[in-house]
C-alpha cells in the first residue's frame, strides 16, 4: 500500500467514525430497533469500506453512506416493512430513547404521530428536517427524483400535522382537498398502447 | 394509530401548512433525532473501524 492511500484510509476511517452517530439515528428512523440499527451501521461500515475505493472523492461522503445505509436496509427489510408497516408498534420501539429533560409527553405524541406517517415520506421528512441534506442529497440517497422528495416531506409534514391536530389553527382548505381527485393515477394503465 | 387515508398519500398540492405548525414539526424532529444522535459510539464499532485498518495495512 502507498503512503497516500493509507493516509486516506486514516482519513476515511475518521470521517466513517463521526458519521456513525448520524447513521444510527436515520436507521432508527427508519424503523429499526435499537439493535437492528446497530446492525445496519455495521453492515454499512464493512461495505463503505469494502467499497472506499468507489467512493468519489470531493462528493460528500456522508450522502454515500447514508446510500448504502438506506439500500441495506431496504434490499432486507423493504418487504417486511411494507407489510407489517408497525402493526406491532416496533417502529415506536426503535424511537424509545434515553431520559432526558424534555417534555416526555409532548415527543411521545410527536413519536406516535411519526408512526403513522408512511415509510417513504418519513425518511425524506428525517433527511430533510434532521439529518441535514439538501433536496439534491436526499435525492441521491433515495434514488428519486428532487420533486419526489420535497412532494414527499410535505407530505410527512401534512400527515404529522393533521395526527397532532396542528391543522385546527388553519382556515379551512385541508379538508377539501380530500375530495379533489388524485393526480396520481392509483394503478399503472395495463395497457402500453402507443 | 390514524386510518390509512390515500387521499392524503396522493394530494400532490396541499395546503401550506401554518409557519407555526411548520415550526413545531421541525423543532420536534430535530430534538428526537438529537436525542437518538447523542447516545454514545459503542465500542465495538471503534473496535470494528480498529480491525479494518489494522487488516487494510498489513501486506499480505
Amino acid at each position: 500500500m502507498t503512503k497516500a492511500a493509507t493516509k486516506d484510509a486514516g482519513f476515511f476511517t475518521r470521517e466513517l467514525l463521526t458519521t456513525i452517530p448520524s447513521l444510527r439515528a436515520f436507521a432508527r428512523s427508519l424503523g429499526a430497533t435499537p439493535d437492528r440499527a446497530d446492525d445496519l451501521v455495521q453492515e454499512t461500515l464493512i461495505k463503505a469500506w469494502a467499497n472506499q475505493q468507489s467512493f468519489v472523492q470531493g462528493t460528500n461522503l456522508k450522502t454515500w453512506l447514508f446510500t448504502i445505509l438506506r439500500n441495506t436496509a431496504y434490499s432486507e427489510y423493504r418487504k417486511r416493512w411494507r407489510e407489517v408497516e408497525d402493526a406491532d408498534g416496533s417502529y415506536a420501539a426503535g424511537l424509545v430513547t434515553e431520559p432526558s429533560q424534555i417534555a416526555h409527553l409532548d415527543m411521545a405524541d410527536f413519536k406516535s404521530a411519526l408512526t403513522a406517517v408512511p415509510q417513504e415520506q418519513r425518511e425524506a421528512l428525517v433527511l430533510i428536517g434532521a439529518s441535514g441534506f439538501s433536496y439534491d442529497e436526499a435525492a441521491k440517497i433515495c434514488g428519486c427524483a428532487v420533486g419526489t422528495i420535497k412532494s414527499r416531506v410535505n407530505r410527512a409534514r401534512q400527515r404529522l400535522a393533521a395526527t397532532l391536530g396542528l391543522h385546527e389553527r388553519l382556515v379551512g382548505g385541508v379538508l377539501a382537498s380530500d375530495s379533489e381527485p388524485s393526480e396520481e393515477p392509483d394503478h399503472d394503465p395495463a395497457d402500453l398502447s402507443s | 394509530m390514524m386510518p390509512h387515508n390515500p387521499h392524503l398519500d396522493e394530494q400532490e398540492e396541499a395546503p401550506a401548512l401554518s409557519d407555526e405548525a411548520q415550526k413545531q414539526i421541525g423543532r420536534k424532529l430535530r430534538l428526537l433525532y438529537e436525542q437518538l444522535e447523542a447516545e454514545p459510539i459503542p465500542d465495538k464499532f471503534v473496535d470494528l473501524l480498529r480491525a479494518l485498518a489494522e487488516k487494510e495495512s498489513k501486506p499480505r
